[in-house]
């Protein structure tokens, strides 16, 4: 019975297809738990983020595939600390985390918690466009979800792109690199913070546009 | 009641009738639709709206068009044969004109130049209103019978021309047709949208109903009194093995009102059609828009109702060699075919049915410049 | 007699609008499979991305499902308009199939392809999987009641001549739907489909992979069409359509035709590689021959044999006399003389009628036909020897490519490597022409290895035309070539515009070209 083959063939042949694919995700899960993990959020840390950043400026000088860097700061974190306690904080952490994995792209994108109250963030195959409305949406989503129930800003977004005029040059010490892009990034976090309640704030001075 | 031969080839008289009628109500409406899309859709963004009325369903209602050529080839293989042999390059005509429907509506609102969707549109028009026409024209030409005879091998000759198939009566069925569908679409459109388009609608159904009352009428006369008719006058066993060369058939003018002098109750069927017409142009102005379409649904059973029971049990008659007609008694499939087939259709027919209202009201609600704004890139 | 102009055009305007209609089907009969195993796996691990993958390359195959439905509705109608004698002739059998594809399958997939585009929102997750699955299955069913047709026209089982009506009719529909013809084409046909659509999308992938955008979306569907792919391409070649020649004498005809087996040898055979056959001289020079392999393989046998070209035609020639008899009794019958021993003794060779139809090919009335005109009517059983041959061959050739290029991707996909091996990449992305190449060989295989036959042994090719005059036929063929040719490069214009555009064509703002800001 050729019939009979056929619906079994075309069970295993999805099946299959399924079981590869599952494989593939398995295997990647695999990956990243080999990293040490934040316990909170289980993103990476910021020593295994450092390493990521470093491998993605060599990368760059191989492949010329700019990034953008996006800082993303809990304002929120230090009176929450002080007035409510720590499982409330948690929850806001693993919430704004939550939804900066949402909105990035697994695996062009990697996310950190940078420390207590800051997450990083790798966007790939960017631009400074594309990651405004990324950083636009976490604000939106942040506010939409109301997190915590005062009024006061939750985060603030820092944007900075690499290569930036400062960083260019392929001699130039990758170790000065990362902390030029760095600290154009805080400083655009500080910008945002500066301006309005959950908002962001890209590093305009030293990019081209 | 058994199911011998001879109660089975009556059997699938209704059920292509179904088939048909099936057709012509769901597709009915997509045609309708696709008639009138240039004119009551005035931006880009209204006739998106119109498109995607019918975009989740236009797919499923195109099936009984096929479906019914499929039964027709299944259990009346003769009629399929010579009918679509007889009118060849009219019903290639409807099948280019066709093309245009499925690829206008995915192809249409994939790209955003307005050259590309204008010249869709009017794609979409022809492939609507063409067939539309055509499809009252080959009505036209059944009731007055087309020219063909067979040979001893039951080869089938026709010998007409296309041209002969767009006389005066074929002409006046085909825009029965046109009408009724325009009206129909028209109808379906009203209660799926709002505003403005629905207003539009109004209108439309107006004229076109009120010129479809017209048209029937006059046809109905036509048929009483100047139409030549076909009228059976000997047969064999009607349970027999078919072949249409056994059989002696006369014709007269008003023969098709014989089974309406017979069983007058029959008369009711075409002075229905004559209400629900009217009774759609009332519940259009009155805004009760399902009892609408119900109305306008039952207006074209009716039509085809009308036609069916006039020329009952003549399918296919020949005007050149008035014996070689096609009946439902010689051109039928064997026992045994019909019988597989109706017990299929039995089956399935309501499932379908059933799969077809689920999708309906999964897809229900109005249709609005709105929607369409938000699914920019999904819709049609 | 019927002019050959006419059969011909008609046979032309058939294989151009049969072969353009399967562009498209084996891609839906794939690509709807692997829709449904992406979804499935979004429902099971609830990422966005296979949502994402379901989408995209269901916008692929909405392109594609326009042009298969818009062509089918052709073929529903070509054999009334163009083939009316067939369609009277065995219309009892085959319109059946064709009637039910549209009741049981095409109903349910034209209904689930409009939930699939426009039911995202309103359906739940898995009602919505359901509906896909639905589609795949129903797009699969209605291969299954097309080619239970198809294959019946290549081995006509469970029908009888009845003189009353002039026509097949059903004995028993067990066997026409069970068919082994059937069976066997149907499992070979849609395993090329599967193959088809895996390598369009595995193709596709590649290309995304070779430019390093989008990688995830495009691992994934490089993945699942690796395997999913494989899995078929394996059932393709290991199931094939051998065990399909031994049935019916028309399939062995065919069998020896595309080997091109003159003589019938000790078993088991020899397998042509490569040659070239002369039908003429009934030789094949300078062939390069594998021993054993045809033998094993066509028969599944060391000792069985496989029946050469010269010994058919020994056959052949007393089957056209046998039909010469039948043909006779028939117009006797015809004539009005139904005594029994008339109709018991026209039984008896109505088997051979058909072969005594091929005679009408060169005289009118058959029973007057001289010795010179059967031996044509002979010579007419064997399909034409090197077209087989050749285009058997590269149908082999693609399946045995696609084969290589599945296994490989497989493998590197199970030990994470693909990136590593662009070269692979660019092979799977100038192989998606392939599988079409071989699907479309393989139908010219299977309907020309059937001639002289419209139905095997039963009504030849020549009489199932319909009545009509060159003049229109040249219309038809006209308007089909002009509306065929516009359709074909819209669609590809679409198709090659959104593969290059990727999943950005979803505008759900996570992808590529959305992320560079340029145009979408």
């Amino acid at each position: 019975m050729w019939y009979f083959t056929w619906i079994l063939g075309v069970l295993l042949a999805c099946a299959f297809g399924i079981i590869n694919v599952l494989w593939l995700e398995a295997q990647e899960g695999l990956d990243q738990k080999s990293i040490t993990l934040d316990p909170l959020t289980k993103l990476p840390t910021r020593v295994e983020f450092l390493s990521v950043l470093e491998e993605r400026i060599e990368h760059y000088k191989n492949e010329a595939s700019p990034f953008i860097l996006m800082l993303i700061s809990l304002d929120a974190h230090k009176s929450l600390v002080e007035s409510t306690g720590n499982e409330d904080v948690e929850q806001m952490v693993i919430k704004v985390a939550d939804i900066i994995k949402h909105e990035t792209n697994s695996t062009d994108d990697s996310i950190a918690r940078y420390d207590a109250a800051t997450f990083a963030v790798i966007l790939g195959y960017s631009t400074i466009d594309a990651a405004e409305t990324t950083a636009q949406h976490i604000c939106e989503n942040v506010l939409n979800q109301k997190i915590i129930s005062n009024n006061e800003s939750i985060i603030s977004i820092g944007l900075a792109e690499y290569p930036t005029q400062l960083t260019c040059g392929d001699d130039e010490n990758c170790q000065e690199q990362i902390k030029s892009i760095l600290q154009s990034t805080d400083n655009a976090v500080k910008q945002a913070q500066k301006h309005e309640k959950n908002g962001f704030y890209c590093d305009q001075a030293i990019v081209p546009s | 009641m058994t199911l011998d031969y001879e109660t089975l080839k009556v059997i699938w008289w209704l059920f292509i009738g179904i088939l048909f009628i099936g057709f012509a109500i769901m597709d009915g409406f997509d045609l309708g639709i696709g008639i009138v899309l240039p004119f009551i859709g005035k931006t880009d963004d209204e006739r998106r709206v119109l498109l995607n009325v019918v975009g989740p369903t236009w797919e499923g209602s195109q099936v009984w068009f096929v479906t019914a050529a499929g039964a027709l080839f299944a259990a009346w293989p003769l009629v399929y044969a010579t009918l679509f042999s007889g009118i060849y390059i009219a019903l290639f005509l409807v099948l280019f004109t066709f093309f245009l429907r499925p690829v206008g509506f995915d192809y249409r609102s994939k790209l955003p130049d307005p050259r590309w969707r204008n010249s869709w549109d009017w794609g979409i028009f022809v492939a609507a209103a063409f067939p539309a026409l055509l499809f009252g024209v080959a009505f036209g030409n059944l009731l007055q019978g087309i020219p063909f005879h067979f040979d001893n091998d039951l080869r089938s000759f026709y010998t007409g021309s296309f041209w002969a198939l767009l006389n005066p009566f074929a002409l006046l069925t085909g825009f029965i047709s046109l009408s009724m569908l325009t009206m129909h679409g028209s109808m379906y459109l009203q209660l799926k949208t709002e505003g403005v388009i629905a207003e539009r609608c109004k209108r439309t159904i107006f004229w076109s109903g009120s010129l479809f009352l017209v048209l029937f009428i006059l046809a109905g006369i036509w048929v009483a009194y100047g139409l030549e008719g076909y009228r059976i006058v000997s047969i064999g066993d009607l349970a027999a093995t078919p072949n249409p060369l056994k059989k002696v058939v006369e014709t007269e003018p008003g023969a098709w009102l014989d089974n309406y002098s017979t069983f007058p109750w029959f008369y009711r069927v075409p002075v229905m059609v004559l209400i629900m017409t009217l009774l759609t142009l009332l519940f259009s102005r009155t805004h009760r828009l399902i009892f609408g379409f119900i109305t306008s649904s039952i207006t074209i059973s009716g039509v085809i109702l009308t036609a069916g029971i006039s020329m009952y049990p003549f399918l296919l008659p020949s005007s050149s060699h008035p014996n070689n007609s096609l009946t439902i008694w010689d051109s039928s499939s064997s026992y045994m075919t019909l019988k597989v087939l109706f017990w299929a259709t039995l089956v399935f027919l309501p499932i379908i049915i059933m799969y077809t209202s689920w999708v309906y009201r999964v897809m229900r609600g109005k249709v609005t410049v709105k929607t369409i704004r938000d699914n920019q890139h999904t819709a049609y | 007699m019927i002019p050959e102009e006419i059969v011909d055009l008609s046979r032309l305007q058939f294989a151009i609008t049969a072969l353009y209609h399967f562009l498209f089907v084996p891609l839906t009969l794939g690509l709807s499979f692997i829709m449904a195993i992406m979804e499935s796996t979004y429902v099971m691990t609830g990422k966005q991305i296979y949502k994402d993958m379901t989408r995209f390359w269901g916008k692929l195959f909405g392109i594609n499902f326009a042009l298969g439905v818009t062509t089918g509705l052709t073929l529903e109608f070509q054999f009334g308009t163009n083939w009316a004698y067939y369609s009277h002739y065995v219309g009892d059998v085959f319109g059946v199939p064709l009637a039910l594809e549209g009741l049981v399958a095409f109903f349910l997939e034209s209904t689930m392809v409009g939930l699939f585009f426009f039911g995202w929102d309103r359906l739940s997750r898995v009602k919505h999987l359901l509906c896909t699955w639905l589609l795949a299955l129903a797009t699969n069913l209605s291969a299954l009641m097309i080619l239970v047709a198809n294959g019946w026209m290549q081995n006509p089982v469970g029908a009888e001549f009845n003189f009353e009506s002039m026509r097949m009719e059903v004995t028993s529909f067990g066997e026409v739907i069970f068919n082994p013809a059937a069976q066997v084409k149907f499992v070979h046909t849609v395993a090329a489909g599967y193959c088809t659509a895996a390598m369009f999308v595995l193709g596709i992938s590649a290309y995304y992979l070779l430019q390093r955008r989008d990688s995830a979306f495009a691992i994934r569907s490089f993945t699942i069409a690796a395997a999913f792919g494989f899995a078929s391409v394996v059932s393709v070649i290991v199931l094939g359509d051998e065990s399909g020649y031994t049935d019916g004498e028309v399939q062995k005809t065919k069998l020896a035709a595309i080997e091109a087996e003159w003589e019938t040898v000790e078993p088991p055979a020899a397998f042509t590689v490569i040659g070239f056959p002369d039908q003429e001289k009934m030789i094949t020079e300078h062939a390069i021959k594998i021993p054993w392999v045809l033998g094993l393989i066509g028969t599944r046998s060391a000792d069985e044999e496989i029946i050469g070209i010269k010994d058919l035609l020994e056959v052949h020639e007393q089957k056209v006399r046998n039909g010469i008899v039948a043909y006779g009794l028939l117009e006797q019958i015809k004539a009005g003389q139904e005594d029994t021993e008339i109709v018991s003794k026209f039984n008896h060779y109505k088997e051979d009628l058909g072969y005594g139809l091929l005679l009408k090919k060169y005289t009118e009335k058959v029973t007057d036909a001289t010795e010179q005109q059967i031996l044509q009517a002979t010579k007419d059983t064997i399909p034409n020897v090197p077209l087989l041959f050749w285009t058997f061959r590269i149908m082999v050739a693609c399946g045995f490519s696609m084969l290589f290029i599945f296994a490989f991707s497989f493998y590197l996909c199970t030990v994470k490597k693909v990136m590593q091996h662009r070269w692979l990449l660019w092979i799977a992305l100038y192989s998606i022409p392939l599988p079409w190449i071989a699907c479309e060989m393989g139908w010219i295989v299977a309907e020309y290895g059937r001639q002289p036959w419209a139905v095997a042994e039963l009504l030849p090719t020549h009489l199932s035309i319909s009545s009509r005059t060159v003049g229109e036929l040249y219309f038809s063929l006209a308007g089909f070539i002009s509306f065929y040719t516009l359709l074909f490069v819209i669609e590809m214009f679409l198709m090659f515009k959104f593969a290059r555009l990727g999943p950005s064509a979803l505008h759900t703002g996570r992808y590529y070209y959305e992320k560079i800001g340029g145009s979408a």
